[in-house]
């Protein structure tokens, strides 16, 4: 491959990110960080927990995204009484036109490029458990048979602040899985204006179909071609290790409020992520600020607190700041 | 040059200008570190007296510490790596020097790593490392300078030789210089003293000189030889007191004839080269066949029995002349005329010996106090600062300390009442009071010694003993222990109220009990004083210092009853 070969790749890449971004901000108003986030997670092949109240439009940001997208999309409203069958599908008895009966497999909603799970932590973490299966390994066993999800597939997942009544938290194997979590906040007052601006009239703008599956898989051949130096992956690696109590690089903060640190799927994340953020920065190379502006949506929700940090309602991202600030760079 | 090769190229011209900097920035922080220290010392040196090996010590530390500093910084030659880093961050490049400085390294080739190689390579050849690293001179460098001249100065200045920087010695000590000096000129004086005629206690003087340079006897060690040493100075002043009073008298008889009058004014003024000159004028004028009265023969023949010890020469020879004009024999007249002119150019050389004996037994004086008050503030501050005595109370020990010296020499206190103690008062105002009548009151002067007292005071009764060189003394009662400063004044001042005739003024009325309470309900250390801070510096010594004594005299001056009141 020519340089010029790829200067024209990261050149497309930009441009099909720009274009995508731009369809989604045409209905979604601000929010450009987590528009930002959840392209990220797509394109890292990885799935994405939107926490926020209520109301601040987390539904319709999936919603207009997949709409972006030329992918199958598929809602999934997570309830108490949502059972792991209602996602994976289940073996119904089919008769045929001999009278002969048979089961066959009726696929859940989870068959589909794009999952919209909508308030992920109202179900049981039974039925949350249903998707790790799914979100990993891409395939879906029900009774003896495992089917193959169609690629790309992601979830973008959102859940209301665990404060709130009837949620569940979700189980860690699960928040491991999600490659970044992105707090959705309450709109700027300039934006409040352009979202009711946008909302009230009598039609709404709707986002057109931009980038087809196979565009987002080649974009994703192009995150991981981007090689990093060891220097900026040492440098990611002692973020993920500061963020473990027993690790001899821990920070203060982790060995005293911190049960669990971040998994190598964290420190993954933060390759993966920086490398992207590099890209669009029209860079070949990642550098340490690439890792530092993913680290606090990639970690977050990495860092399990012990008992003394949840007594102390100690606040993950504030030990994550803490790291980022005092680990020092190559 | 491939891309690889310019981005090592680019990276080690920074390299070496980052240590170039990094090397001029350590060592001005710590030249700058080291010479402030180097001043610190310094000063203390000024204030305090250091030992030379103390000062020594230091500077070889500091030089060593100093040179380690500066080799460290030299050594630390710094990695490629690190440089790519400050590279990075100081043109904000965001690692890419970093990034592409690694993968050369590794020496890994694909069509990725190669553009991030020739970005990085095409990026550094169009940056300006001289402009990122320019050869600035650091801030510290200025403080280093500063204290390079503080340092300079605080070794050359006052005193220009002193070697303090050079020779890795504190200060010197100007008091110690002072006193060697003084010293020396005690000395000069001795010698010349012992020129003119030598004595015991100029040897004793001269011992003493020596001991007193020697920084390691302790003043109070020399105190026996000091006091010695005025013994026996006190012997010659009376020697010579004696030998002018009968020269006086001598004089007294020479005046009866008219060729031995100015002679005779002479020495009872004490004029003896000038009585010398006129006994060899009368010896020139007989020889050259003048004719001599009766008289003549007379005077001579009543100064030669009325010579006292020690004048035997001059009597001889005076008892010479006068049988020789008997016999009218005027060639053995004018020889023996020769004679005793040459007998008192001897007996003056003997009394100028004794003066300058006690000028300088007088400059010693001062020394020692000078040197016992130096010690007496050095052990107050001490004890001060270890709190052993409270504030206001470091005088009391130093004066129990010389009081007890005294008692143990068995001498009244000195000092404070101008009466020569043992070994402490000065005797030179006692000696040159008594040498030569013109003088006496000079000496008076200089502070109050024992002629002044006892020419103001001839109304005190000798209470004491009497073994006191002014026989002035106290009673047994007083003597038991040594007296106090205070007790002295007051006993002065009680005398002086006695004897003054304005004492009998009516005495004033007491004030009311009411009044002196509501006086006292203010603390007397609240009042404001109208004395300067050198006056009240002054009136609470304990020993007078002698450029102060005039002050004194001219108290007891205004005091003085005056003739017309008699």
């Amino acid at each position: 491959m020519s340089t010029t070969q790829i200067d024209e790749r990261i050149e497309r890449f930009q441009h099909q990110f720009k274009i995508v971004k731009d369809e989604v901000a045409k209905v979604i108003v601000g929010a450009g960080d987590i528009i930002d986030g959840i392209l990220m997670g797509v394109l890292a092949r990885g799935h994405v927990l939107l926490e926020g109240v209520p109301g601040l439009g987390k539904t319709k940001l999936v919603q207009t995204l997949s709409g972006a997208l030329h992918l199958k999309f598929s809602r999934i409203q997570f309830t108490p009484d949502l059972m792991p069958a209602d996602i994976t599908g289940t073996n119904v008895v089919q008769e045929d036109g001999h009278g002969e009966r048979h089961l066959e497999f009726q696929p859940g909603p989870i068959f589909a490029n794009v999952i919209l799970a909508d308030e992920i932590n109202r179900a049981t973490p039974k039925t949350q458990s249903a998707l790790l299966e799914a979100m990993q390994e891409k395939t879906v066993t029900v009774g003896k048979e495992s089917y193959r999800l169609d690629l790309p597939f992601f979830v973008l997942a959102t859940q209301n602040p665990l404060e709130m009544e009837g949620t569940y938290p979700l189980p860690e194997a699960q928040l491991d899985r999600f490659f970044m979590k992105l707090n959705v906040d309450y709109p700027t007052v300039s934006s409040m204006h352009t979202i009711l601006n946008r909302t009230t009239k009598v039609r709404e703008p709707e986002p057109q179909q931009v980038l087809t599956g196979d565009e987002i898989l080649a974009m994703r051949e192009t995150v991981v071609a981007i090689p990093i130096a060891r220097p900026i992956q040492e440098y990611a690696v002692r973020l993920v290790f500061a963020t473990h109590p027993g690790h001899e690089e821990a920070h203060a903060l982790t060995r005293q409020y911190v049960r669990y640190g971040a998994s190598p799927r964290g420190a993954q994340a933060l390759v993966i992520g920086a490398k992207i953020r590099a890209l669009l920065d029209n860079r070949v190379h990642v550098s340490t600020g690439d890792v530092r502006a993913v680290a606090m949506p990639v970690l977050r929700h990495r860092v399990l607190l012990n008992f003394e940090g949840e007594a102390e309602r100690i606040d993950t991202d504030s030990i994550v700041e803490a790291i980022l600030r005092d680990t020092k760079g190559p | 040059m491939s891309d690889r090769d310019a981005i090592i190229d680019v990276l080690g011209k920074a390299r070496s200008r980052i240590v170039r900097n990094r090397l001029v920035d350590r060592a001005a922080a710590a030249l700058a570190r080291f010479v402030l220290a180097g001043v610190a010392f310094e000063l203390v040196g000024v204030f305090v007296l250091l030992d030379p090996v103390v000062g020594r010590v230091f500077w070889t530390v500091w030089l060593a510490a100093l040179a380690v500093v500066i080799v460290r910084a030299v050594r630390s030659r710094g990695d490629l790596r690190a440089t790519a880093s400050d590279l990075d961050r100081k043109a904000r490049l965001d690692d890419e020097v970093l990034s592409a400085w690694w993968f050369a390294q590794q020496e890994a080739s694909t069509p990725w790593i190669d553009l991030q190689i020739r970005r990085a390579a095409a990026r550094l050849r169009r940056l300006d490392v001289r402009g990122l690293y320019p050869a600035a001179v650091p801030r510290s460098s200025w403080v280093a300078a500063g204290g390079v001249v503080l340092l300079a100065a605080l070794s050359i200045v006052p005193p220009p030789f002193t070697p303090t920087l050079l020779f890795s010695t504190p200060a010197p000590d100007l008091e110690a210089l002072n006193r060697q000096a003084q010293l020396d000129a005690i000395d000069a004086l001795l010698e010349q003293a012992d020129r003119l005629a030598p004595d015991p206690a100029i040897a004793e003087f001269q011992r003493l000189v020596e001991n007193m340079r020697d920084e390691n006897v302790p003043l109070e060690q020399t105190a026996d030889q000091a006091r010695q040493a005025e013994s026996l100075l006190d012997e010659g002043n009376l020697d010579i007191d004696n030998l002018l009073e009968g020269l006086d008298r001598m004089g007294q008889d020479l005046q009866s004839a008219e060729e031995t009058t100015a002679a005779g004014e002479a020495l009872s003024e004490g004029d003896l080269p000038v009585g010398a000159e006129e006994f060899q004028r009368l010896a020139e004028e007989l020889e050259g066949g003048a004719p001599a009265s009766e008289a003549l023969e007379a005077a001579l023949d009543a100064a030669s029995r009325d010579a006292r010890a020690g004048l035997e020469e001059l009597a001889a020879a005076l008892e010479a002349a006068a049988e020789a004009l008997a016999e009218d024999n005027a060639a053995a007249a004018s020889e023996s005329l020769m004679d005793a002119a040459e007998s008192l150019g001897e007996l003056s050389d003997r009394v100028e010996s004794q003066r300058l004996q006690n000028e300088a037994a007088q400059q010693m004086d001062a020394l020692r106090e000078a040197l016992r008050q130096q010690e007496s503030q050095q052990d107050s501050g001490e004890a001060g600062l270890n709190g052993e005595n409270p504030p206001g109370e470091g005088e009391s020990g130093t004066e129990s300390e010389a009081g007890a010296g005294d008692a143990a020499a068995g001498a009244p206190q000195e000092g404070q009442t101008g009466m020569p103690g043992a070994g402490q008062q000065p005797a030179s105002g006692q000696g040159s009071s008594q040498l030569v009548p013109g003088e006496a009151p000079e000496g008076a002067e200089s502070g109050l010694p024992p002629s002044a007292i006892s020419g103001d005071l001839q109304n005190i009764e000798p209470t004491g003993t009497g073994d006191t060189p002014t026989g002035i003394g106290f009673s047994p009662e007083q003597k038991t222990g040594a007296p106090t400063s205070l007790e002295v004044q007051l006993q002065l001042l009680a005398t002086f109220a006695d004897s003054n005739p304005e004492s009998d003024a009516p005495e004033e009325q007491p004030e009311p009990e009411a009044t002196r309470r509501e006086q006292s309900s203010l603390d007397y250390r609240d009042v404001p004083s109208e004395l300067t801070p050198a006056q009240q510096e002054l009136l609470n010594r304990e020993r007078i210092p002698r450029e102060y004594q005039n002050v004194i005299r001219d108290y007891f001056r205004a005091i003085r009853p005056q003739p017309d009141s008699d």
